[in-house]
């Protein structure tokens, strides 16, 4: 190993932790959204935050950028590594390192799964509220980093709703913390503000997650509706009666159809669309309130309406929800998935653009939505095998975000901007704005080094992008048929 | 003499033309607000509000008790009790001090509920962050790093706020527990269950303050199940007028007049110990705790010992009275504030 930056990092971890081979390199190239890929220089396999310290100055001192991995379920391509760049992957820094129930707080490394934490704290009768649909996957250092959402935000918020406390390693080694175990505290929110910055001001090293109670009865529901549009008009009068739901979702029919497939859920067999609301609170309440949302879904034209009979019903109506995107894969070979928002009370009006859309470039869009918080999630179905298809899946892509952008919402609810965005940011932020952002960055990170190129564009960054297969089905490792 | 700023240009002017921007709202935490330079109180009013978007934009100048009352008549309400809304809070200076009351409790405080900004930097500029919609995952999050930021990043112009329908009924149930440790005792046995509770404070006499909030028809019952499960924990009454309670806490009716009063943040895990440090020094000041245990809210009479406070290793936010300073801790030293504060406001106005 002749190259001097190698060399350090082979100081800091041994070298069956330190990757640097085409093959071991491979499985890093990409993520969630499989239509971008960069090659890595290097993957260090981290075990501690001191390694994670001591890799970050490395990379400064070396001036090359770097960024962190967990599980590389981004859906905007914010794990997809800085073209020669290093990936840190943080999946065996995945300790809970303390735990106080009575407190209802937990300190945990970045490389937990999600749904551990909530594993963790269930024999107290606790839990951990943002729950993305890749909570069995994904790690609470990449939720912290990109903000991540999941289907009870109308209720709970964002990840960032739920992290106390972090200590992080700035992008030039310097450790800092943020907060303290107590839900409130003196001084700018710099929790806040480092949550969602995806991977641009640095790591987080440890994170401190606040833990609610479980509510103590659930009622899940699925209202079936002969159109899309109806369903998202039911989603408008729901949010306007003052109930207050863990969730209201949206599937439509080829949605359904997938998730069919895929987990054997079964849906009202006319429906074009299906609502799933889901009550949760003490018995009483949900008793009085499950009434109540009888009796808008029944105003609201739904033709069916299905409640779960028990907690195996429920769980099977969620395996339904989260399995959509990867379900998808069993209507198309390839898509891009979406997840601008717009203002519910315009739901219904996006709906019919989104099907106008579709049907100007002939591409099928399917519809899953976390509809009580508008935040849409058209996946367009594309054959990436077939010449100039990827290239109009995008445009209609590009067409529904604009739409998101001009019903006035946000380009992203919960993905993250990663790569995928990029040109949009200053399309909704605006060129003032989103120059003030690169600033805010700059002062951070002067010499750009994490996660360079994603969230802001940046004239230096890369030009990594190339589409089609994914490079482990081009390996002939996996498949999607 | 504070200037009078009424319009968005005149805050810019202003700020450009200046070398020293204090800002002042309504002036309802005085500690806060002392020697302003600028006054934004007159930078007021409701901008848009879709109730069935369950979203507001108003001017940071605007009184939080006025956006109340526009959010009751459609059901609504800010579900993290905007502290001192009835001495004239206004909604930017509850964001920049970082407010929130003891509703905090349930669904979080106003950093949980604040989605968009509009602000004046050092610069003079005008930049926004967040969005006008719920959930939004784009961009940094500007709107949170204002949250407590007692304008040391500029000065707010207007605000987004996500709202919540307001509970249809709500009662309250007083429990004497004896004193503060039995009132941790029980608090730890009921914030593990899923009651619901809307708030949770208790005082120095250990009076346990629980409010659940609602359907109307289903909170008889749920009133009746707290209330066995507080059997044997002390005295329990139902108070009468349950608005009125919280409307006291959020007021701070209890702070002697000229007192100060701090907001200190803490764990519920280290109340035993301030209450010692609190009984080996014989003070006892005037004090809540509230959020479950997560604040401490704290009157400082002026004959106490100001020195002490760190003695007893407590910090946090000034609010009102005659106090040597705004607050008590180290947030100024940290690295990635500097680093954003040098972006924010290069020449040191705020």
């Amino acid at each position: 190993m002749h190259d001097p930056f190698l060399q350090a990092l082979g100081g800091i971890v041994p070298e069956e932790r330190l990757l640097l081979g085409q093959a071991e390199l491979l499985p890093y190239e990409s993520d969630g959204l499989t239509a971008f890929r960069a090659k890595p220089r290097a993957v260090v396999l981290a075990e501690s935050a001191e390694e994670v310290i001591q890799i970050v100055k490395t990379c400064h001192a070396h001036d090359v950028p770097f960024l962190a991995r967990g599980s590389g379920t981004s859906l905007s391509g914010g794990s997809v590594p800085v073209e020669d760049g290093v990936v840190i992957a943080l999946n065996r820094m995945n300790n809970i390192l303390d735990y106080c129930p009575i407190f209802r707080s937990m300190v945990i490394e970045p490389g937990v799964i999600t749904a551990q934490v909530t594993q963790r704290a269930s024999e107290d009768g606790l839990y951990y509220a943002p729950d993305p649909s890749s909570g069995p996957v994904c790690t609470v250092g990449g939720n912290v980093a990109f903000n991540s959402g999941g289907a009870h935000c109308l209720k709970y918020g964002m990840t960032s709703n739920h992290i106390l406390a972090l200590k992080v390693v700035l992008p030039d080694g310097e450790v800092t913390t943020f907060g303290t175990a107590s839900l409130e505290g003196v001084g700018p929110d710099l929790t806040g503000m480092f949550v969602g910055s995806e991977g641009l001001f640095g790591i987080a090293l440890e994170i401190t997650v606040r833990l609610l109670p479980v509510a103590e009865t659930f009622y899940t529901v699925i209202a079936a509706y002969d159109t899309l549009e109806r369903a998202g008009k039911a989603v408008a009068m729901l949010v306007a009666s003052g109930l207050l739901p863990g969730a209201i979702e949206i599937m439509d029919r080829l949605v359904m159809e997938a998730a069919h497939a895929a987990v054997g859920v079964e849906y009202p067999s006319r429906a074009e669309a299906v609502l799933i609301v889901e009550l949760e609170g003490p018995t009483e309440e949900v008793a009085e309130e499950k009434v109540q949302l009888q009796q808008i879904l029944k105003e609201s034209g739904a033709f069916e309406i299905n409640p779960a009979k028990n907690e195996q019903e429920r769980l099977m109506i969620w395996k339904g929800r989260k399995s959509a995107f990867s379900a998808a894969g069993r209507l198309s070979p390839d898509f891009i998935v979406q997840d601008g928002v717009v203002p519910r009370s315009r739901l219904g009006e996006a709906l019919v653009e989104i099907q106008k859309i579709s049907n100007k470039y002939n591409i099928r869009v399917a519809n899953v939505f976390h509809a009580g918080d508008g935040n849409l999630h058209p996946l367009i179905l594309y054959d990436g095998r077939q010449a100039g298809l990827y290239e109009r899946a995008e445009e209609c892509a590009t067409e529904i975000m604009r739409l998101c952008i001009a019903l006035g919402g946000s380009i992203t609810g919960e993905h993250g901007v990663g790569l995928e965005k990029l040109v949009f940011l200053k399309e909704m932020y605006g060129p003032e704005d989103t120059l003030f952002m690169h600033r805010i960055r700059d002062a951070v990170d002067s010499a750009r080094l994490a996660n360079r190129g994603k969230m802001l564009a940046s004239a230096e960054a890369p030009a990594l992008f190339s589409h089609g297969l994914h490079p482990l089905e081009k390996q002939g490792i996996i498949f999607r048929n | 003499m504070a200037e009078q700023a009424t319009t968005v240009e005149e805050v810019c002017d202003f700020v450009r033309s200046t070398q020293h921007v204090r800002v002042m709202g309504g002036g309802s935490k005085d500690n806060l607000s002392r020697e302003p330079t600028l006054c934004v109180g007159g930078l007021s009013g409701l901008i848009e509000y879709q109730p069935d978007e369950f979203t507001f934009t108003a001017l940071a100048g605007t009184p939080v008790a006025q956006i109340e009352e526009v959010l009751a008549e459609h059901g609504q309400y800010l579900p993290f009790d905007p502290p001192l809304s009835k001495s004239g809070a206004t909604l930017g200076g509850t964001l920049a001090s970082g407010l929130s009351g003891p509703g905090r409790f349930r669904y979080g405080g106003v950093r949980d509920f604040v989605i968009s900004c509009r602000m004046v930097t050092g610069a003079g500029e005008i930049i926004r962050g967040g969005a006008k919609v719920v959930k939004n995952a784009a961009g940094f999050d500007i709107p949170k790093l204002l949250v407590g930021s007692l304008g040391c990043f500029g000065v707010l112009i207007d605000l987004s706020f996500k709202v919540f329908p307001k509970a249809s009924a709500t009662a309250t149930l007083k429990v004497e527990t004896g004193g503060v440790s039995a009132a941790v005792d029980a608090m730890h046995q009921l914030t593990h269950q899923p009651l619901d509770l809307c708030a949770l404070d208790f005082d120095r006499e250990g009076v346990l303050c629980l409010r659940v909030g609602g359907l109307a028809a289903s909170l008889p019952e749920r009133l009746q199940r707290l209330r066995t499960l507080l059997t044997g924990l002390g005295t329990i009454e139902q108070v009468d007028d349950d608005a009125a309670i919280w409307a006291a806490a959020g007021e701070f009716s209890w702070v002697p007049p000229g007192a100060r009063l701090l907001k200190i943040p803490i764990v519920p895990g280290s109340i035993a110990r301030i209450e010692q440090s609190l009984q080996n020094s014989r003070i006892d000041p005037p004090r809540r705790y509230s959020v479950g245990g997560n604040v401490l809210w704290l009157s400082w009479r002026s004959e106490d010992r100001w020195e002490q406070l760190p003695e007893f290793e407590l910090g946090g936010l000034v609010l009102c009275g005659d106090a040597p300073v705004r607050w008590m801790g180290h947030w100024q030293d940290n690295v990635f504030f500097q680093r954003l504060k040098t972006i924010f406001d290069p020449d040191g106005k705020f």
